[in-house]
């Protein structure tokens, strides 16, 4: 079994372990789950260092024929288990290892149904891993719907008082922004073919060894001519061959010179745009973004560190590895529209983070903020945008992990997460304060932190953009100063002055091991990465070179 | 050494001393403040040996990373104006972190104190050292982050961390224009080196080049406190006192004026004039606010603003950096003795509604503090600029300069007029200060005069240095004449100062016209509430931000959410309108079929107990394991 097939079943395996383990053992489930995920992490850690920078395309690739089913005149439909890593979906994979991790550190504090909670968590795990590794549309989309229901549970069951009404709409959310994608993912189905199986079903080939580039051009330029019977083309979901425009059917909707248009836009441009807020809505764009705050607010704190640290990157990864790279043409049309939702992802988050009282809503129009500059960056069409895209996304898992966990710290002691309920912390619990103020910090996006590299890059991208005008990027730097704005002020009011509280002082004791354990790593990484941005950019950048061959 | 580890010493001593104070923690805190001194010592020693081992300037580049065909670099530029720095922020910091062990004796955290003066020197270093503009604007925010630090160090006063706040929120709006520019100079000279702003690419229109240099000149403009982001500095002044003289006076706020002369290649005519005209704005402001304080610390924090202005007038020419020389020290030393009669006030008082810095309250200190006194008013008059100190020298310098200008265009000479209006009140305000302070009777009622002490030597002799420092004849052989100091052969061999025998005198007579004045309003204090910009600036961007906050945040929940809470609310009615048409109409004439399918149904809920999540799970695996089964 290859290692990435691993990274998916492993922890779905544990997953049914524990559900057939008797309730009575039920202490070990928080150590088995603790255990998988430290393997998870070593083994993504391990692909990390064997990954190659300089190979372009995918490493790791395991293709296995999953469903072939011939459809008569409708052609072949072939969906493969088909996965590999490239540059963009490495640091994903890596993150998805350090933060399913953490959160299974923070998950000690569930009390309740552990049974039930640790088989979800760890299913999660594996349909996230999933997600990332998958290069068949189909699986991926399979991984994507996986993700839905453990968290729906997550949220649904062991969240806070208006669980219901949070998990409820984060399942409709993201479920219509799924049936999007699926409209697209059906439409690509039935317009491109996949040209090595092609040559195997019409016998121009036996055997998948005696493939060669010229014998793909050959069948692209029988498939062109219109030569090559329907019954024998292999319908795909291959993500490999979708971004070639040879590969598509010529009279099909979504080939390249398909002039059908409806509302005045063309069909390939309806498909990017479907995918934008299929995938826009997991991000979270404005104004799709209103179910994350509920979410949030309501998840119990280890739910949060996963939602934050690793669900929302696969709208942007969503975007790099299906949407731009398939419909190329469509993101430089619109790149000037995508950069605006991201530019006023930043400026609306950021001014919506400045309003609140609760810590941890905050915390959560903070990423809205913060996934703008991701947006801004892949908007941009640049390289420095788009690593630094990748960047900030890998970049805000941990630190959006690292705050998530900081306010489950308060949480856990009072249950109260209303900034005003606090005034001078730092006199009772200093190595909180320092380790918030670390958080609060590189989120804001101080140098020496990850945080920086992120903004920093995606804006110059933003700024060097083709696409889009300076002044766009020039509004989204305001972002910056907001961030400082309500991170410092949030710093003041709760951590500063005298200490007050509604609460007694004894409840609020600083920090235990576990929770240190938690964060201080959180804080190192950010701080390496924030000083040493090649060990992403060395991976990511071969990856976005070949994708920025597509725009020009 | 190589040369290249040298360089990474020097960088990284400060570093290593903020970890160990940290490392040392509360337990042996009184050990830090010798540490960090002699680190200080260390790194001053490094610098001079690195000086002594490479040719100036030297390059020395490695790669850090690589982002497309691009390759960005962390590069050390060790020139003439990097060794001045250099040579001066471990010098001042090493006597501010002497004076400190004294000031600070009894702090509780003032192993963390010592810890942020080293993260404050390690942020400079790198502004000084670094090669490109990403370098210097990641150490330029980490000074910032220092700068925060250390005015909130007081972290239980409301009001010093309402400061701190202030301070680095206006630098980051200086820092959004700076920002731009960097980005201007990457989409336009390609590169972030410092190296290749002296070049012209082909596409560079003079309007381009304008607003680049006006965008980077935003950053010196946030740094260096200067008209209309000057308000953060008098608040500063809530941190320590020997913060004050080593980050708020001396090093920190100078690193715009540095800035400035890193980036001055890209300026164009317009943009010196801008400059020029920001600097001499802020520089009468500052001396008119420095005329109105009753603080001893506020007045000379206004006067650094306004000496800040000066050395914008230079336009980051080598007088500019003459002046930030001079200035450092005189400066330096002007807010140590502040901080040493502060120190001693505080001592004698024991009393916790006295405060120890209104002028007000002070008077006569010259009998209790002679060392004190002397040292004063020596950076008095070299900041008022009276023949014999520094400060004569280097506003000579910088006046020399602006008149050469002014021949070519007369903007400059209104420019330079004002400056000698600048003169004139800073040397009154001085003479005010020295006067309220030291002269006359002691008009605290509450502190017992006979009580009052001079601090030991880790108080006095920083001073009595930085006064020696502050002499003229330190500088040039004849104190006289600025174009006889050895300052221009070192910073820059090419460049030629313009003599003029008229201006000498002007500033003099200038400077004596302030001191007549100020002595014949020697025993009024104008304790007039003068109106500052932070109100206004409260009402325009606070009140505003936050009022959009507001907006936007019910504009979150009742329109963006509402939206789709109506939405859900449509798609329910419909609902419960389809259900009524089931259940009434077609449910009926297969109510019988329906009734045994919930007979049935009862059944088999005894057998699954209703757990949703269980199907829902039972569902998926048995998914997953046609997917494991079909593959292997």
């Amino acid at each position: 079994m290859s290692v990435l097939s691993l990274l998916i079943f492993l922890p779905i395996a544990f997953s049914v372990v524990i559900l057939l383990l008797p309730e009575n053992l039920k202490g070990y489930f928080k150590w088995i789950t603790v255990g998988v995920t430290a393997v998870e992490f070593l083994l993504s850690i391990w692909v990390y260092l064997q990954f190659d920078q300089h190979t372009e395309g995918f490493q790791f690739l395991v293709q296995k024929d999953w469903i072939t089913l011939p459809l008569g005149s409708l052609g072949v439909a072939s969906i493969d288990y088909l996965i590999g890593v490239d540059g963009i979906s490495m640091p994903m994979i890596l993150l998805t290892g350090l933060v399913m991790f953490i959160g299974s550190i923070s998950s000690f504090e569930i009390g309740q149904k552990e049974k039930a909670y640790y088989a979800l968590y760890l299913l999660l795990t594996g349909s996230v891993i999933g997600c990332f590794v998958a290069l068949d549309m189909f699986l991926f989309y399979l991984f994507f719907e996986f993700m839905l229901l453990p968290m729906y549970f997550l949220i649904g069951i062991w969240g806070g008082p208006r669980k219901e009404y949070a998990s409820i709409k984060f399942f409709i959310y993201t479920l219509v922004g799924s049936l999007f994608i699926l409209v697209v993912m059906i439409g690509l189905y039935l317009s491109a073919i996949d040209p090595v199986e092609t040559a195997l079903q019409t016998g121009l080939i036996s055997e998948l060894e005696q493939v060669t580039p010229n014998l793909i051009s050959e069948i692209q330029r029988l498939l062109a001519e219109g030569r090559l019977p329907s019954e024998q083309l292999v319908h795909t979901f291959d993500l490999r061959f979708l971004p070639d425009p040879n590969n598509f059917l010529p009279e099909s909707w979504l080939h390249v010179f398909s002039n059908i248009s409806i509302a005045g836009m063309g069909l390939r441009n309806w498909a990017f745009i479907f995918l934008l807020i299929g995938f826009g809505i997991k991000l979270p764009a404005v104004p799709v973004h209103t179910w994350l705050p509920d979410a949030h607010v309501e998840a119990p704190t280890p739910v949060s560190v996963v939602l934050a640290g690793i669900l929302l990157k696969i709208g942007g990864y969503g975007l790099l590895r299906i949407a731009y790279p398939i419909f190329p043409e469509a993101g430089s049309e619109l790149a000037f529209v995508i950069a605006i939702v991201g530019v006023v992802s930043i400026l609306y988050g950021a001014y919506n983070a400045l309003a609140m009282n609760d810590l941890k809503k905050l915390i959560a129009y903070s990423s809205v903020s913060h996934m703008g500059f991701v947006l801004l960056g892949i908007a941009s069409l640049t390289s420095e945008g788009i690593n630094g895209a990748v960047f900030q996304m890998f970049s805000h898992g941990i630190l959006s992990a690292m705050l998530f966990v900081l306010v489950g710290v308060l949480y856990s002691r009072t249950h109260d997460r209303r900034i005003n309920s606090y005034q001078g912390l730092a006199s009772k619990m200093p190595v909180y304060t320092a380790l918030t103020a670390v958080a609060f910090f590189a989120s804001l996006g101080l140098p020496a932190f990850s945080g920086f590299i992120g903004e920093f890059f995606t804006l110059i991208g933003g700024f060097n953009s083709l696409y889009f005008p300076k002044w766009v990027t020039g509004l989204g730097v305001l972002g910056l100063v907001l961030g400082a704005g309500y991170f410092l002020w949030t710093l003041q009011r709760m951590f500063f002055g005298k200490f007050w509280s509604r609460y007694e002082e004894s409840v609020l004791s600083d920090l235990n091991t576990r929770e240190k354990l938690m964060l201080f790593p959180l804080a190192i990484l950010a701080l390496i990465l924030g000083i040493f941005p090649n060990l992403v950019f060395d991976v990511s950048n071969q990856a976005v070179n070949e994708l920025i061959k597509l725009f020009v | 050494m190589t040369p290249a580890t040298l360089f990474w010493f020097i960088l990284l001593t400060p570093l290593a001393g903020f970890a160990i104070s940290l490392g040392l923690g509360k337990s042996r805190k009184d050990i830090v403040g010798w540490i960090t001194s002699g680190l200080s010592v260390l790194n001053l020693l490094l610098t001079i040996g690195l000086s002594r081992s490479v040719a100036l300037p030297t390059n020395l580049r490695v790669e850090w990373f690589k982002i497309g065909q691009i390759d960005f670099v962390f590069g050390f530029l060790f020139d003439s104006k990097a060794l001045m720095m250099l040579l001066l922020v471990n010098f001042i910091a090493f006597l501010v972190q002497i004076f400190s062990m004294e000031y600070m004796e009894n702090d509780p955290a003032k192993h963390r104190y010592f810890a942020f003066l080293q993260l404050f020197v390690f942020s400079m270093l790198g502004i000084i050292l670094t090669d490109n503009l990403l370098g210097i604007y990641a150490f330029w925010e980490l000074v910032g982050l220092s700068s925060y630090l250390l005015i909130g160090f007081w972290y239980q006063k409301t009001s010093a961390t309402q400061a701190a706040k202030k301070a680095f929120l206006v630098n980051r709006v200086g820092d959004l224009g700076f920002l731009l520019g960097i980005f201007m100079v990457y989409h336009y000279w390609g590169s972030l080196s410092f190296a290749v702003l002296g070049q012209t690419p082909a596409n560079l229109t003079p309007e381009v080049a304008k607003i680049t240099g006006l965008l980077l000149f935003c950053g010196c403009v946030g740094k260096s406190a200067q008209f209309p982001l000057h308000t953060w500095l008098p608040d500063a002044m809530e941190g320590p006192t020997p913060v004050s003289a080593l980050i708020h006076a001396a090093t920190m706020v100078a690193a715009g004026i540095f800035l400035l002369a890193r980036v001055q290649p890209v300026f164009t005519d317009v943009a010196f004039m801008v400059i020029a005209g920001i600097g001499c704005t802020t520089m009468l402001l500052g001396s008119i606010y420095a005329i109105f304080q009753t603080d001893i610390k506020k007045t000379l924090a206004y006067s650094t603003i306004s000496q800040l202005g000066l050395m914008l007038i230079g336009l980051g020419t080598a007088t500019s950096l003459f002046h930030l020389l001079t200035h450092a020290f005189f400066k330096a030393g002007l807010f140590l003795a502040a901080g040493s009669v502060i120190h001693a006030l505080h001592h004698a008082s024991h009393h916790h509604d006295f405060d120890a810095q209104d002028m007000r309250l002070m008077g006569g200190l010259r009998k209790k503090l002679p060392v004190t006194f002397i040292t004063f008013i020596i950076f008095a008059a070299s900041l008022a600029g009276l023949p014999l100190f520094s400060g004569f020298l280097s506003k000579d310098a910088i006046l020399a300069n602006l008149f050469h200008l002014a021949e070519m265009n007369s903007y400059f000479k209104i420019i330079g007029i004002f400056t000698f209006v600048g003169i004139v009140m800073t040397a009154f305000y001085m003479f005010r200060q020295v006067w309220q302070v030291f002269m006359g009777e002691f008009r605290a009622e509450n502190v017992p005069f006979e009580h009052i002490h001079e601090g030991s030597f880790k108080i006095t002799w920083p001073l009595i240095l930085l006064a020696i420092l502050s002499l003229g004849i330190v500088f040039a052989m004849n104190p006289f004449h600025a174009d006889h100091a050895w300052f221009w052969h070192f910073i820059d061999n090419g460049f030629h100062l313009p003599t003029s025998s008229w201006i000498g005198y002007a500033s003099v007579a200038s400077a004596g016209l302030g001191i007549v004045l100020g002595y014949l309003t020697r025993n009024r204090t104008f304790d007039i509430q003068v109106p500052t910009f932070d109100n206004l600036y409260h009402w325009l961007f606070v009140k505003t931000t936050m009022l959009l906050a507001r907006f936007f945040q019910y504009a979150d929940t009742n329109w963006v959410d509402g939206w789709v809470n109506q939405l859900a609310f449509a798609q329910k009615t419909i609902a419960r309108a389809v259900s009524w048409v089931d259940t009434k109409i077609v449910d009926g004439g297969v109510g019988f079929v329906v009734r045994w399918i919930g007979i049935i149904g009862k059944m088999t809920r005894a057998v699954q107990n209703g757990k949703v999540q269980l199907y829902v799970f039972a569902a998926l695996m048995g998914l997953l394991g046609l997917i494991f089964f079909f593959i292997y």
